[in-house]
């Protein structure tokens, strides 16, 4: 068990205890939503002279001091441990009178449930992301989805599904997007649209069970792309065991020669990919938000996504980019070549991507929607 | 598709008129347009000309004309071929400035060259011979396809060198003497055609595929010839598949197969698929229908004897992809008839290539000027008998070999009736390798078996050696099946079924594509484990079907590999006898090339003696030279 802030002293006074599976451990969606919820909180307690208390599943080691605020929230990480990580729990909310527990995926929330049959009066809310929610959830998660007082869910789309698949009552649900890493520093003004060659830019987790991500529809659709556009550049970022089957895609279809996996980059690398590239491109099947848009709109870059899951809420089809379905190679190769074809198109889509991103996804704005969010509990 | 011929060196008297004759020989190949560009002798560059015959496939209008020259007049080119991923290659081109006045493959590749040199042939999917010349430097570049679809024929001497997209268009030009090439015969004998570099005529040789030469005039005015491979950097430029599991590579494979005949399909001309009905001619339909709209017309040729012909699986095929189906019903008399037509239309003589001819000529006369063609399915997915028996000489090869050698010794005197007998004493003896496997696989006549057809002259004979290998190690590994694949694709493929179906087609002006001889394929194909394309999997080109996948009916996917056949066996007994008979008893004829006609004889008579135990195809590969050697008044 690894600690973080000054946990011991403030347990009675805290009234917000989060519930993470992941914070710091790796990179990806959920664990950019924690570290979000985190910082959020922990300001939020700032302002309230309150602390809130963050419990972490999967988490080893210190947490990110950039996402603890000081004083006002504390950490604990189980490193996996699960015994040791509902002991603490339980010693938590039956020790200290919480006012609010939000747990920020539903495979945690059958611990909600337990809490709502000993301490009714406690406030909680459970976070859905996306493909863990859309589909009827096993007997214990939706009773307790059913018996918390709100859902938070980062997508229309996420909504939709709890509803349709597991019943759940639409006022219940409460839209909760996303956001940017609050420590995300761009500058959209030094952004490259016209790159010789054209460049994509994919950025993504590549192993077997990621392949809806859709930088195979990609690499299919490079031969048509070629052909109309002459030589482009397809830069992915990301690695997994899933890129030899990419790259034998790309040598079979005989397009090796204009895609480069990147692998894993640092941070530094990875703003300048952002920054020197024409169009972000991930035609994600079931993708619950979708980061790496708000990334590539940091940069005020127009981008193409999938028509499916949580990613329409974030990127509108014909305003910030383009939809297309997963598997409509055509499609998605005519999106490419006519935003490679139209610089004045990929320049309005960066900057209305841009404004899209201060208006509904900064960290700010993610703020206030936890704002919003306590006070409605209270 | 067209036909090339060109001429350098001073010193040729009447030089353009005997470029006009070799254009002559070549209009079957190209009936739509013909060229000429002349250079005389200027200074030290020495006297050039180009000749071009056009079939017009691509860009109809007369902006395809060639000869072609840059528009700075700097380089000129003729071209044979196509290119297939031309379109990328154009916007490559324009992205970098270049300005293209015509909608061809020509001019891409003229303009390649003039940015890259040799190395453009990298980026080339396609199949191609073609030269440039450098009007600047009066140097010519030479290329021909990684695969050696294309054929390139080429006769020099000191100070003259002439090549041309046939041998018979080099012969008449009047400046190679008729002489049969030794080495060449021997190679026929040995396979039944003449494994490049050589050719059945002394003097002429072909540009071996994935090979480019330059001829460069020095201060003198002598030539300097080089040639040189480029498909070792072509094979070791291949992803590396490290890591890649089968079903990954399945997926792959099936997007590469539908990519490959994408490309072959662009045309502006009617073009349609040879539709044998076995799973090679099949799958092109099946991947047509997966990657176009538009509706195929296929072909099938149907020969009334029912038991030559594949029709049934033909017309399921046709039926499951909703094709626009003919069939080319043909009598055996019909047949008989186009004979001697067929075999006026060998560059080389061969002991093959007839049914491409008959195809050939009906899927023409239908209206079609491209075929697409299944041709190296069997090849790069394991489909010959040769990969199975590598495997097992596998095995056999663990006993020692003075063991092997001695079963062998004995075993070919007791009982050593029929060919294939022959051949199994002959693999138990040798060193198991699959290079082995396949010269003995392939073979014609054995060794022993060449010696008493030639004259005792005194001198011996050395087996001819063939360029079979590829220049990169990384093949030539412990991996037998792609060491098999290797030499199918270097032999018999590219010696064999790519020269006749190229000559074959041409005579009938039909351009025949082969998707699976695809550049990125074959390297795609060969950087797989040969595990995962044969071993512990009974079924025909596991590989292949399992890319494929549930597109073919399960009736295609598993009968057993018939081939297509024309019953010669029965013809050469019955009507075909008297003609036979009447040459193999003309003693000059045979002489005349250095056969010994008695023995020749006997290997007719032991055919009609025992025609099973003996096979067709030994009595008629002599018939069949000793009729081209005729024709073309080629002597020793």
């Amino acid at each position: 068990m690894t600690t973080g802030s000054n946990s011991s002293d403030s347990e009675s006074k805290g009234r917000i205890l989060l519930v993470l599976p992941e914070v710091f451990n790796c990179e990806g969606g959920i664990q950019m939503f924690c570290r979000a919820l985190c910082l959020a909180s922990g300001k939020w307690a700032q302002r309230n002279h309150t602390t809130v208390h963050a419990l972490v599943l999967n988490d080893h080691g210190r947490p990110d001091a950039l996402y603890v605020n000081g004083g006002y929230s504390s950490y604990v990480g189980a490193n996996k441990n699960k015994g040791r990580f509902i002991q603490h729990y339980l010693r938590r909310t039956l020790t200290s009178n919480y006012e609010w527990i939000i747990f920020a995926h539903v495979s945690l929330s059958p611990l909600a449930l337990l809490t709502k049959s000993l301490k009714a009066g406690i406030k909680i809310g459970v976070v859905a992301h996306g493909v863990e929610v859309w589909h009827p959830l096993p007997n214990v998660q939706r009773r307790a989805l059913h018996a918390v007082d709100l859902i938070l869910a980062v997508s229309e789309y996420t909504k939709g599904e709890l509803i349709k698949l597991n019943a759940v009552p639409a006022d219940k649900i409460k839209i909760f997007p996303n956001t940017l890493d609050p420590h995300w520093t761009y500058s959209s003004s030094t952004t490259e649209l016209v790159c010789a060659p054209p460049v994509l830019l994919s950025v993504s987790r590549m192993n077997k069970e990621d392949r809806y991500k859709g930088i195979d529809s990609v690499i299919r659709s490079l031969p048509a792309v070629v052909e109309q556009i002459g030589p482009i550049r397809y830069n992915v970022v990301g690695q997994g065991d899933d890129v030899p089957r990419l790259k034998a895609l790309a040598a079979g279809l005989g397009v090796s020669r204009y895609v480069k996996f990147l692998g894993g980059v640092e941070d530094g690398e990875l703003r300048k990919q952002y920054q020197h590239c024409s169009l972000f491109i991930m035609p994600s099947k079931k993708e619950g938000f979708g980061i790496v848009f708000l990334e590539a709109m940091a940069y005020g870059k127009p981008v193409i996504g999938g028509a499916h899951g949580g990613t329409p809420s974030v990127v509108k089809h014909g305003e910030t980019g383009w939809l297309n379905d997963n598997s409509d190679i055509e499609g998605i190769a005519n999106s490419i070549i006519q935003l490679l074809g139209d610089e004045a198109m990929r320049e309005n889509f960066g900057r209305a991507g841009h404004q899209r991103l201060i208006d509904n996804f900064t960290f700010e704005r993610f703020e206030q929607n936890l704002k919003a969010v306590f006070s409605s509990l209270n | 598709m067209c036909g090339i011929a060109g001429i350098i060196g001073n010193q040729v008297p009447d030089a353009t008129e005997r470029l006009v004759r070799m254009s002559n020989a070549l209009v079957h190949r190209g009936p739509d347009d013909d060229g000429l560009s002349v250079w005389p002798e200027n200074g030290r560059l020495p006297f050039a000309a180009f000749a071009h015959r056009r079939l017009s496939i691509i860009d109809l209008t007369k902006a395809g004309h060639q000869p072609m020259e840059t528009p700075d007049g700097r380089y000129s080119i003729i071209f044979n071929g196509e290119i297939y991923n031309y379109l990328t290659l154009r916007r490559e081109l324009l992205a970098e400035g270049v300005e293209l006045t015509s909608q061809t493959d020509t001019e891409v590749l003229l303009q390649l060259y003039a940015r890259h040199g040799a190395s453009c042939l990298h980026l080339l999917r396609g199949m191609f011979a073609f030269a440039i010349r450098d009007n600047q430097t009066g140097a010519v570049f030479i290329a021909r396809d990684h695969l050696g679809i294309k054929p390139l024929y080429f006769h020099q001497t000191d100070g003259l060198f002439l090549f041309a997209s046939e041998l018979r268009a080099l012969l008449a030009s009047g400046l190679v003497p008729r002489h049969l090439n030794r080495a060449g015969l021997i190679s026929y004998l040995q396979t039944g055609s003449i494994a490049s570099p050589d050719t059945i005529i002394e003097g002429i040789r072909q540009l071996s595929p994935g090979n480019y030469m330059t001829i460069v005039p020095d201060a003198i005015g002598n030539l300097k010839v080089k040639t040189i491979s480029y498909t070792g950097e072509w094979l070791s430029g291949a992803t590396s598949m490290s890591g890649l599991d089968r079903s990954s590579a399945v997926e792959a494979l099936r997007e590469a197969l539908k990519e490959s005949v994408r490309l072959h399909l662009v045309s502006d001309v009617p073009l349609g698929p040879f539709l044998s009905g076995g799973i090679d001619s099949s799958a092109i339909v099946a991947l047509m229908s997966q990657v176009t709209d538009a509706r195929p017309r296929t072909f099938s040729v149907v020969f009334e004897e029912e038991k030559f012909s594949e029709a049934i699986h033909a017309r399921q095929v046709a039926k499951k992809f909703s094709t626009e189906h003919h069939e080319i019903h043909l009598s055996e008399e019909q047949l008989l008839e186009m004979l001697p037509a067929a075999i006026a239309a060998e560059d080389q003589p061969t002991m093959d290539g007839i049914n491409t001819f008959v195809v050939s000529k009906a899927v023409r006369e239908a209206g079609i000027t491209v075929a697409l063609s299944g041709l190296g399915g069997d090849e790069l997915f394991a489909g010959y008998p040769t990969f199975r028996r590598a495997l097992r000489m596998q095995s056999v090869a663990r006993f020692p070999s003075a063991l092997r050698q001695g079963v062998s010794a004995v075993g070919s005197r007791v009982w050593n009736r029929t060919v294939q007998q022959k051949k199994m004493w002959q693999l138990l003896a040798s060193d198991g390798s699959p290079a082995v496997a396949c010269t003995v696989s392939r073979q014609l006549f054995a060794i022993d078996e060449i010696a008493p057809l030639l004259p005792t002259n005194g001198h011996k004979f050395a087996a001819a050696d063939p360029d079979l290998s590829w220049p990169d190690d990384s093949l030539q590994s412990d991996d037998r099946i792609n060491a098999v694949s290797i030499f199918e694709l270097r032999g018999y493929m590219s010696n064999t079924l790519l020269r006749d179906t190229d000559f074959m087609s041409m005579a009938h002006s039909l351009e025949v594509r082969v998707p699976f001889v695809d550049a990125e394929i074959v390297r795609f194909v060969l950087g797989l484990p040969g595990a995962w394309k044969l071993n512990g999997d009974k079924r025909q080109k596991p590989l292949l079907q399992d890319a494929l996948g549930d597109l073919l009916p399960p009736e295609v996917m598993h009968r057993p590999k018939m081939g297509f056949t024309l019953p010669f066996e029965t013809w050469m007994q019955s009507r075909l006898h008297d003609e036979i008979e009447a040459t193999f008893n003309d003693e000059r004829q045979f002489k005349s090339i250095g056969l010994q006609p008695d023995s020749a004889r006997e290997v007719w008579r032991q055919f009609l003696r025992s025609p099973g135990a003996v096979g067709w195809s030994r009595p008629w590969a002599l018939y069949v030279l000793a009729r081209w050697c005729t024709q073309h008044q080629v002597t020793l």
